[in-house]
């Protein structure tokens, strides 16, 4: 019994003994295969001492990834990424590797060449090579595609299969994936990871690199549309799709933007691109979304994530999709039995990598035979996604099962059951055997096909043996191909031989993320100012502090806040005691719309769908806040003292302000900055104009508290005491809160960023010499800000009122509020979202006879 | 024998289908796929046919579907508050008898013939024998079907039979179902309008291998004896077709159990309404919107 063949790792006795499938590290004789020995033995390899530190290493790696790439919102988990990766990766030597890359190729050429006749001619159909309801009978099969050619007469990108051993080593194929082949950015993850575990293994074996593979996806995809800067776009159906990170981390590498439906818009028979510079032309689109799903016009109109009109841009030529729109027809598991058949007549060879055993319960002997053998098999849906079918099959009695396998015997099929092999993997200091399965991805090159040397290992429960019935990954692995000779290395970074145009604005910013942007500048600004206001309002109501300010003026200055959460119709006039309810229901509720819970959620959600304009720290950071907001969900209840939510406070305010120092260091000057920064100048000046008309305007004779109140809402008490060593009055406060554009805090400063940025946007030429309406709205409140007398606005009159205060502040609110609508006419037009399918007028007539 | 071969009569309509959505705030943008101009048929000759839409599209591309259905889509760019889309045609139909339902081919036969055929028009019959998406049913489907079809009946005979059955068991009730009321509910409920008598017919008739699919069209109606037509008062009508082998396809209308004649005008066929559905539309910004439309089928 082995137990310790090499000193430098542990196989655990017990999972490798009695092993009746084939392992990859062990030969049956028990010794180690000659291509792991290397790996197996060098100290820079599979070094037992260096366990522990890989696994920690890659579980960081992996969460870095996470957090770049997705959202990992409870909500939304689904987007995290499903399986974490194992250190030690599946080894192939050159023999193992050349009939799988032979057999892969083929593949992929042959399922194109299916394609390429099924929404063609049909002549596989017509010759019965194929039957007729594999295809006819196939949801996948979408008519409005027929005969639409696709660019470069290639319907097929990119395309995957997955793949398992016999005991002899032999490949066999289970499957094919024909619609769109993200996983390769899980492959790129765990090559880029174990590099930095084994950064000198990989060199001192020849391990073949992945770099080429994605150059010739790049190249081919450029090159469908004929010129020479294509845009080329990734698109998605967004975060909530699972497959969502496997998109985003492939699209960053091969430097694509992410484009969602709504990013994207057909006119004239060409796809435009929304940005904030308007509608830009899209060449090629590398496609994720299902094909059913792209167009809501002509495919299925329930479709949210469809660029309505698609098919007739394609139609006409207009744009190059990738893979065509339909490919998902060949990834119906009915072809199986045909491709030995379908390889001699398409592409005169004969097929070099066989299928499991599968049978099509359309064709009436393999029912039968099914019917007969129904207990051994694997059965499933024959088409993607027909979930009807297999429930319906799996609850029926023998009889009723009879009576499907005859009428819909197309929607079925079943495989034979066949043990996995095993490769090891690491479970703490050992290696045990744990059953795989491999996706191999092949992209177009030209009218040819090139495999990626690697590909993508799921393992199953290590030291448990696994049949294809009841796989199920709990795990990934990188793959290495081991190479006789050493290959130069390439990268996909762009080499340094001067033909790169410099650029200082980033790549397009689309609509829909402009104003994303903005509203997280608004969420994030409305948020820290609440947090403020129950801060200060706490303290002042449970603690002798700095502010001592009376009830009536901590009413006042909560009332907008209470007011927008529902928590107060109109005039205040209950009694101060049902005072710390409401603030309880503020930190705590999470139904008020207004609320400290709700308004993280809206910056997690707004976050999320910006996720790529933001740093990785930054993004954390904002993820922190979700945290220290549970810990105010204990104030909803009356037994918890009112005090206990100031620590929580300190800590949002803190993180919030620190969100603001990143993005102020950290995020390029661009547009995308200018909208973050609008949002939050838009949401603080509206707060302060509030603040200004709750607590000055009404008082005659203001009490210290008050102004007090005021300036630490404001935060700046500080910067008061600096300039006045005496105690708060109403002119100076004014002048500071209201006038004074260098304070941050002030009416004045955000009037004039927001000014600037406006200003900005429209470029050094504007085309027009009339301001638009919103750059005219804010440069005349600017204007009447720097023409004001702080003496005149600080006036009140007999009854205590300060009339001509109140008559600009009013004004400024009416502008402000308009300010949003304004923006989003002129800049986020294009981001409005499809109000949903026109209603459709139902068909309802019966003679009355 | 074919279907056309026995010409009795022939009639001509004008059609005037209007649809018109408002919206409360103005549109930005709004594109439409439509199946609004009618097709050439056998006993179908379309005269004239012209679709206007109010504003003007900046795009418009009209196009032939799978079906062979005319087809246009239409995208308008500016801002709008209303659209309005007038198809107006002028069809000539010719009244063919149909063939003696005892006289057609058994069922299985029909079957055996379809699922065996390669030839070009075989296969496009054949696609009709699959589920679709609104016609997609259990079990209950398949049992209706079968109660039909017994060994050697022949297929225009079964089919009527059960044309019956839906007609007198199924109650006409248009608030009971909306376009996308699957066919299980239709069956459970027993009610529905004729569109979901037109799908539940396919699903049970597909269920069995059969080759049938929809027909959209427009029916003429007779005002109650000694009142005027009212204008706009006619409406979308869907019925079916079977294909029976030697005797081609046989138009079923089981919302009125009955094989239409020269007064059922075809504007499209598929596989269900989806394939042929008049207006696949899709808008943005606009708020809340209406729809009316008003059919005008008059006899020249």
């Amino acid at each position: 019994m082995p137990t310790q063949l090499h000193s430098s790792f542990t196989l655990s006795a017990l999972d490798y003994a009695g092993l009746d499938a084939r392992d990859e590290l062990l030969h049956p004789s028990g010794q180690t295969r000659p291509h792991w020995q290397r790996f197996y033995e060098d100290p820079r390899g599979l070094n037992r001492n260096l366990a522990a530190s890989r696994n920690a290493r890659l579980k960081r790696g992996l969460l870095e990834n996470a957090l770049t790439y997705a959202i990992t919102d409870p909500a939304n988990r689904q987007s995290a990424r499903p399986l974490s990766v194992d250190p030690v990766p599946l080894l192939l030597n050159e023999e193992d590797w050349s009939s799988l890359k032979k057999g892969a190729r083929q593949r992929a050429k042959l399922t194109n060449a299916v394609l390429g006749d099924l929404y063609g001619p049909q002549t596989l159909l017509k010759k019965g090579l194929l039957p007729p309801a594999l295809v006819l009978g196939n949801p996948d099969f979408l008519r409005p595609m027929h005969g639409i050619e696709p660019a470069g007469g290639v319907y097929l990108q990119s395309f995957a299969m997955d793949v398992t051993r016999g005991p002899d080593g032999k490949w066999w194929v289970l499957r094919d994936h024909s619609q769109a082949t993200a996983a390769t950015g899980f492959a790129l993850e765990n090559r880029i990871l174990l590099g930095q575990l084994y950064p000198e293994m990989l060199r001192a074996l020849n391990v073949r690199r992945l770099a080429p593979f994605f150059q010739t996806q790049q190249n081919h995809l450029a090159a469908l549309s004929g010129k020479d800067e294509p845009r080329v776009l990734c698109y998605t159906s967004g975060p909530r799709d699972p497959r969502y990170l496997a998109q985003a981390y492939m699209a960053r590498y091969l430097g694509y933007t992410m484009a969602e439906g709504p990013d994207l818009t057909m006119r004239n028979g060409k796809v435009y691109f929304k940005t904030l510079d308007g509608l830009k032309q899209v060449d090629v689109i590398l496609r994720q979304v299902d094909s059913h799903l792209c167009d809501p016009l002509e495919l299925e109109t329930s479709s949210m994530v469809g660029v309505p009109g698609l098919v007739t841009a394609l139609r006409s030529g207009g744009v190059a999709v990738a893979n065509a729109v339909g490919s998902g027809l060949a990834e119906t598991g009915a072809l199986a039995g045909y491709m030995p058949a379908l390889s001699q007549a398409l592409l005169d060879e004969p097929l070099a990598l066989p299928n499991m055993a599968t049978w099509w319960c359309g064709e009436p002997g393999a029912a039968a035979y099914v019917q007969d053998h129904f207990d051994e098999l694997n059965i499933g849906p024959a088409f993607d996604g027909d979930s009807e079918i297999e429930r319906a099959v799996l609850q029926a009695s023998p009889a009723q099962r009879k009576d499907l396998l005859t009428h819909s015997g197309h929607r079925i099929i079943a495989q034979e059951r066949m043990a996995l092999p095993t490769t090891p993997v690491q479970v703490r200091d050992q290696l045990v055997p744990a059953p795989y399965i491999m996706r191999i991805f092949v992209t177009a090159s030209g009218d040819d096909y090139q495999v990626m040397p690697g590909g993508l290992v799921l393992s199953g429960q290590p030291g448990r043996t696994a049949s294809t019935a009841d796989f199920s990954p709990t795990m990934t692995k990188d793959c290495w191909v081991l190479a006789k000779e050493h290959e130069e290395s390439i990268t996909l970074l762009p080499r340094d031989d001067g033909a790169v145009k410099i650029r200082r604005t980033g790549k397009d910013l689309a609509s829909r993320a402009a104003d994303n942007l903005f509203w997280l500048g608004r969420y994030v600004e409305r948020t820290e100012v609440s947090c403020r206001l129950m801060r200060s309002v706490i303290s002042a109501l449970t603690q002798e502090g700095q502010v001592a300010a009376d009830p009536a003026s901590l009413a006042a200055a909560t009332l907008p806040l209470m007011r927008r959460a529902g928590l107060n119709s109109g005039k205040n006039k209950k009694p101060v005691g049902a005072f710390p309810d409401k603030l309880r229901r503020i930190l705590s509720d999470k139904t008020l719309s207004y609320g400290l819970f709700n308004c993280v959620v809206s910056i997690q959600g707004t976050a999320g769908r910006v996720r790529d304009r933001l740093s990785v720290s930054t993004f954390r950071t904002l993820q922190k806040l979700r945290d220290q907001q549970q810990a105010l969900l204990p104030l909803s209840s009356e037994d918890v003292d009112l005090n206990n939510a100031l620590p929580a406070l300190d800590d949002m305010i803190m993180t919030l302000n620190a969100f603001a120092g990143q993005s102020l260091e950290n995020m390029t000057r661009n547009s995308g900055w200018a909208f973050l920064d609008m949002g939050r100048r838009l949401e603080r000046g509206l707060h302060m104009v509030e603040s200004l008309q709750q607590l000055l305007v009404t008082m005659g004779k203001v009490r210290d508290g008050r102004l007090v109140l005021l300036l630490d809402l404001a935060d700046s008490f500080m910067t008061y005491r600096a300039r006045y060593m005496t105690n708060p009055m109403v002119a100076p406060v004014l002048d500071l809160l209201l006038l004074d554009e260098t304070n941050p805090r002030s009416i004045a400063f955000q009037l004039s960023q927001i000014d600037h940025h406006l200003q900005q946007l429209d470029g050094p030429a504007a085309p027009s010499p009339a301001l638009s309406p919103e750059r005219h709205m804010i440069y005349s409140l600017v204007s009447e800000l720097r023409l004001a007398h702080v003496e005149v606005l600080s006036n009140a009159n007999e009854k205590g009122m300060r009339v001509e205060l109140s008559k600009m502040l009013r004004r400024f609110e009416t502008s402000l509020l308009e300010f949003s609508p304004l923006l989003a006419r002129s800049y986020f037009s294009h981001a409005e979202m499809m109000t949903g399918p026109a209603s459709k007028p139902e068909p309802a007539l019966r003679l009355d006879a | 024998m074919t279907s056309a071969q026995a010409v009795e009569t022939s009639k001509r309509y004008s059609v005037r289908h209007l649809t018109r959505y408002r919206y409360s705030q103005n549109v930005s943008l709004s594109q439409h796929f439509l199946h609004l101009l009618p097709r050439a048929t056998a006993t179908q000759r379309v005269e004239t046919a012209a679709l206007n839409v109010e504003p003007a599209p900046a795009t418009r591309r009209d196009t032939v579907d799978y079906f062979g259905n005319p087809t246009c889509l239409i995208s308008l760019d500016e801002e709008h508050i209303e659209t309005v889309l007038l198809a107006q045609s002028q069809i000539s139909l010719q009244r063919a008898a149909p063939p003696d339902p005892a006289d057609t081919a058994a069922w299985e036969k029909v079957r055996k013939r379809v699922h065996e055929g390669r030839s070009k028009d075989l296969l496009f019959v054949h696609q009709y024998c699959f589920q679709s998406p609104q016609t997609k049913a259990g079990l209950a489907a398949f049992t209706l079907g079968q109660q039909f079809f017994e060994p050697g009946m022949p297929i225009l005979e079964g089919s009527m039979a059960l044309m019956d059955h839906i007609f007198s068991t199924y109650k006409y009730d248009p608030e009971a179902t909306d376009v996308s009321t699957p066919v299980d509910e239709v069956i459970r409920i027993k009610g529905g309008v004729c569109q979901d008598f037109a799908h539940l017919q396919l699903a049970c008739l597909r269920a069995i291998g059969l080759p049938a699919r929809y027909v959209s069209g427009y029916l003429l109606t007779h005002p109650p004896e000694g009142q005027e037509r009212l204008q706009g008062a006619d409406a979308s009508h869907a019925w079916l077709s079977i294909w029976t082998g030697e005797h081609g396809w046989v138009d079923l209308d089981p919302t009125n159990n009955l094989i239409p004649g020269d007064e059922h005008i075809t504007l499209a066929w598929g596989r269900d309404y989806g394939d042929v559905s008049p207006i696949n539309g899709v808008t943005f910004g606009g708020g809340a919107h209406s729809i009316d439309v008003e059919v005008d089928v008059i006899p020249l």
